[in-house]
């Protein structure tokens, strides 16, 4: 509207030069991802996250359990991921891997950032090396063959569990986070990831790069906010077909006890692990737990 | 509205079970009042067709459209209330099968949950045993109304049938007469027709007034439920026009869609509707009942609907006799939010019996 320009404005004209000054960095807060959608949480607060020096870094929308309603719910809408090929899902594994390369320095400042480590550049490039590692196991990881004291051979079958409740370590943001959502969707399943607790930024930066990545809508759901309370809520969900818990032994026993009403699959890591090393942080013992297995018994005669 | 205020004045204490708080959990839900009771409304008796009325009628759907976007958006009933308001939608529920591979078995089971919507721990657990839940009706193709009138038998559920050449309404009229009479043979006692949509589309509203009213007079005592096929009438202007044109033939119900179309029930489509039950009761005093069908799968979108009639038309038309919901696989969603709101814990869909 030509009234509301200031004469200011008028002399430099329709075209500003650009103001010498760097811009200051836009606040953004990250929203929950749910159903490939970046939603604000149901109640719309957030809560702050603070740096290694007690400094703010940013925040993070506070889910409830009516967000992780909302993400089951998409989880179980996305439930065509378990019947994409092997070869498929482990492209798109490849492509997170691609699309997080690209951005790697960005996540190394940021892991740096929140956390102050020093080796932020080593855990992305550990986490880009783990989706490499089940982007590979894909499509090989899909049962074996059993000879039975009987005339015949059974098939077991490695089949996704479903659901999969996912709360994350709260060490190596990035690098705890993949190693758990990677082995889960890799496998055919559905995940609602509750990322780290003090450190959620890197998780919520990941959205973005799912996004983008040809990650169908509701495999990966993502609720930021206080971990055990959400967590017990994903293990009293009775569609919920598994809860996976990183941390403390409170919070591991109270999952493991709201999971007994409803003889929900659950897997505690209540040691701490170190994500780095490959014999800790990834292999057969992640898809292991991801799959269940279905044996076909295949007799024969003379 | 001055006629139905008195009526208006009866529901609301009736109702009050459903909207008064309770004292504190478990709750009890209507413990002290009968919600189950209601007086029949007296039939709509139909009126002669006032064209330039009907011509007259237009519909603004950009406010039209506002006034819809307002009630999803808005805080929902909580807590013991929100429960007590899902009793209330299973109780307005037309189970419905409308597929070409329904068979006796299959609207067996419809009918035995139509009996026992809710699991009995669930209806221990909210307290509402007495109240005798079940559902409004259930809605089925011809050849399955024997099965599903003996399969009711004694449960006081009517059972419809969908008539008049279902969906596309475009058999021989003397067809159509003979199905609603062959419906009425077989045991239904709610007939739901479609009309001829090129009738509106053309706006030949003296044969949609005469085609409706040879549907009423075939009907006799059943109750007629006119479905209007709104996906299929272009614009609201049309919905409102056609819905008038059935209540003055003597609709009982008049319903959104077959559940067929590409675009079933949705809200705009609703709020022109019931302020078109809204005008005719104003202008007639009598009061016909509204049907939203297809594409109402979630416990919320019942409670919209819910939301809209208390809102547009007042209590009177949140109960079975003037309000019902045409849907499925509604119920087993209501069931998850229930069991929720009695544990505390989500529930899934294979923990309720299959609808």
């Amino acid at each position: 509207m030509p009234a509301a320009v200031t004469p200011e404005r008028e002399e430099s004209g329709p075209s500003r030069a650009p103001s010498p000054e760097p811009l200051a960095p836009i606040d953004r807060t990250p929203k929950l991802f749910i159903g490939g959608k970046q939603v604000r949480p149901d109640q719309g607060y957030s809560r702050p996250i603070v740096g290694p020096e007690g400094r703010p870094v940013g925040e993070v929308g506070e889910g409830n359990r009516k967000d992780i309603r909302n993400a089951v719910e998409a989880a179980h809408a996305a439930a065509a991921w378990a019947q994409a090929s092997g070869h498929l899902r482990g492209q798109i594994l490849y492509y997170i891997a691609e699309n997080l390369s690209a951005r790697a320095d960005e996540f190394a400042a940021r892991i740096r950032a929140v956390t102050g480590r020093a080796d932020a550049r080593r855990e992305v490039d550990a986490t880009i090396a783990r989706l490499f590692t089940y982007a590979a196991w894909a499509d090989k990881y899909d049962g074996q063959v059993h000879h039975v004291p009987v005339r015949g051979v059974t098939l077991a079958m490695n089949e996704p569990i479903g659901v999969i409740g996912l709360a994350c370590p709260n060490e190596s943001p990035l690098l705890g986070f993949v190693s758990l959502v990677a082995p889960a969707i890799a496998t055919g399943n559905t995940v609602i990831a509750l990322p780290s607790e003090p450190h959620p930024l890197s998780a919520t930066d990941f959205y973005s790069v799912l996004e983008t990545s040809d990650v169908p809508a509701g495999v990966v759901n993502i609720v930021s906010g206080a971990k055990d309370p959400l967590a017990q809520v994903l293990a009293e969900h009775f569609d919920v077909d598994a809860v996976w818990y990183c941390g403390g032994h409170a919070g591991a026993a109270a999952v493991e006890r709201a999971s007994a009403g409803n003889m929900k699959r659950t897997w505690v890591l209540a040691h701490l692990r170190d994500w780095f090393d490959t014999r800790q942080g990834e292999g057969r013992e992640f898809l292991r737990e991801a799959t269940q297995v279905k044996n076909i018994w295949i007799p024969y005669g003379e | 509205m001055k006629v139905t205020r008195e009526q208006q004045q009866k529901t609301t204490e009736r109702l009050a079970g459903a909207s008064a708080p309770p004292a504190a959990r478990p709750p009890v839900i209507g413990e002290e009042r009968d919600v189950e009771v209601h007086r029949r409304p007296v039939r709509n008796p139909g009126a002669p067709l006032d064209l330039e009325s009907v011509r007259a009628l237009r519909v603004n759907r950009s406010a039209v459209e506002r006034r819809a976007a307002t009630i999803p958006t808005r805080r929902t009933v909580k807590k013991q209330w929100q429960a007590a308001w899902l009793l209330r939608a299973i109780t307005c529920m037309d189970l419905t099968t409308l597929q070409g591979d329904d068979t006796p078995g299959n609207v067996l089971r419809l009918c035995a949950k139509a009996r026992r919507p809710l699991r009995d721990d669930l209806v221990d657990a909210l307290g509402v045993a007495h109240l005798g839940l079940k559902v409004g009706a259930v809605c089925v193709y011809h050849a399955l109304v024997p099965v599903a009138a003996q399969a009711l038998a004694g449960s006081g559920i009517p059972v419809a049938a969908v008539s008049t050449g279902f969906p596309a309404g475009l058999s021989p009229f003397r067809q159509r007469v003979e199905e609603i009479h062959a419906s009425l043979e077989a045991g239904a006692r709610e007939i739901d027709v479609v009309i001829t949509r090129a009738h509106v589309l053309t706006g030949n509203w003296e044969a949609l007034y005469d085609e409706v009213r040879a549907f009423r007079e075939a009907c006799g005592d059943a109750l007629l439920k006119v479905i209007l096929g709104t996906g299929e009438l272009a614009t609201l202007t049309n919905v409102a026009r056609a819905s008038r044109v059935a209540m003055l033939a003597g609709a009982d119900f008049i319903k959104t869609s077959t559940g067929k179309e590409p675009v079933n029930a949705t809200l705009p489509v609703g709020v022109v509707m019931v302020r078109q039950i809204r005008e005719y009761a104003e202008d007639t005093g009598h009061q016909v009942g509204f049907k939203p069908a297809g594409g109402i799968r979630t416990a919320k979108s019942a409670l919209e609907w819910l939301y809209l009639m208390k809102e547009e038309l007042g209590n009177a038309w949140l109960a079975a006799e003037l309000f019902r919901l045409g849907a499925s696989a509604l119920l087993t969603d209501i069931e998850r939010q229930l069991e929720h709101f009695v544990t505390g814990r989500y529930s899934a869909s294979h923990r309720h019996p299959m609808v």
